[in-house]
């Protein structure tokens, strides 16, 4: 598809300037090509990545690979690569992928891209995103909740069961240890039933055995008080 | 679980999901459900390999 010059892109970009600042989703150009340098980013991305234009481009490179969040990368340009067309014209490419914002957080967006030539061969992809952090959380948190009930009522013994659900419960947090105590003696003692460690951080299971609940008070009180507590550092 | 506090699930340094308390929420309510339900059978397996009446009185003076 041929729609205009290279010298003409700039001018029609700040034609747009009206689109750029209203419009609900972040769009973005950048060429079809090994870095995939940025030509153009709208005020709404940065917006919602919390960056200026100088900190994004020092935080992308100003290139869609280093805009794309590492573990996510090969999928997303791979996809995007593959399904990206050459040679139809109203075809579109989607994928989704995390970013990170310039706080640190990492959110997802779901990206629909359109390859582009111009009238001197260059190709660019026009991509409009939107945020689908939230969507893809409730997504993640249902799949993993069946993956437990589904381990729960399955014929796999208890001991497994269990570790079943300490696995969902690890991954879908990716913490560094993912614990089940009970407490018992009428509240008076705890031990630690099942423990799921990351790589490389040692089990600490055979010290919280039989231990008296009195050592963690302020925390038990907490946990007889509410569904869940937080413990920040 | 019923005012009655009989463990709980803890994750620890997490990375993602923060937020998400629900999730745990929600995993507490059948891991509850497994943990009655796996003291129940052991209880019944108890109880049909030994006779309660017996031992009873084995243990009392």
């Amino acid at each position: 598809m041929r729609i205009m010059g290279p010298t003409d892109v700039s001018i029609k970009m700040k034609n747009i300037d009206f689109f750029n600042k209203n419009y609900p989703g972040g769009f973005f150009a950048y060429k079809a090509d090994d870095d995939g340098e940025f030509v153009f980013v709208s005020k709404f991305l940065l917006d919602m990545l919390g960056y200026t234009i100088e900190e994004f481009k020092k935080a992308t490179g100003n290139t869609f690979n280093g805009f794309v969040y590492p573990a996510d990368r090969p999928n997303a340009l791979g996809k995007i690569n593959a399904e990206a067309p050459t040679s139809k014209d109203n075809a579109f490419n989607s994928c989704p992928y995390r970013v990170k914002k310039k706080d640190g957080n990492l959110i997802w967006l779901h990206d629909e891209g359109h390859l582009v030539t111009l009238d001197n061969g260059t190709k660019l992809h026009f991509v409009v995103v939107i945020d689908i952090t939230d969507y893809k959380r409730v997504l993640t948190s249902q799949s993993a909740l069946i993956a437990c009930i589904k381990a729960l009522s399955s014929s796999e013994g208890f001991e497994g069961q269990m570790k079943t659900v300490l696995e969902s419960v690890f991954t879908y947090y990716e913490g560094s240890r993912c614990v089940i105590h009970s407490i018992y003696n009428g509240g008076k003692k705890m031990r630690n039933e099942y423990e799921r460690c990351a790589d490389g951080v040692p089990s600490i299971s055979n010290l919280l055995q039989n231990v008296s609940t009195k050592n963690f008070g302020p925390f038990i009180d907490s946990l007889e008080k509410h569904d869940y507590i937080m413990v920040r550092q | 679980m019923k005012g009655k506090l009989i463990g709980f699930i803890g994750v620890a340094n997490p990375t993602q999901n923060i937020t998400s308390h629900d999730f745990l929420q929600n995993i507490g309510f059948f891991v509850y459900d497994a943990m009655q339900k796996h003291e129940i059978n052991d209880r019944i397996l108890a109880l049909s390999l030994k006779d309660e009446l017996t031992v009873i009185a084995m243990t009392k003076p």
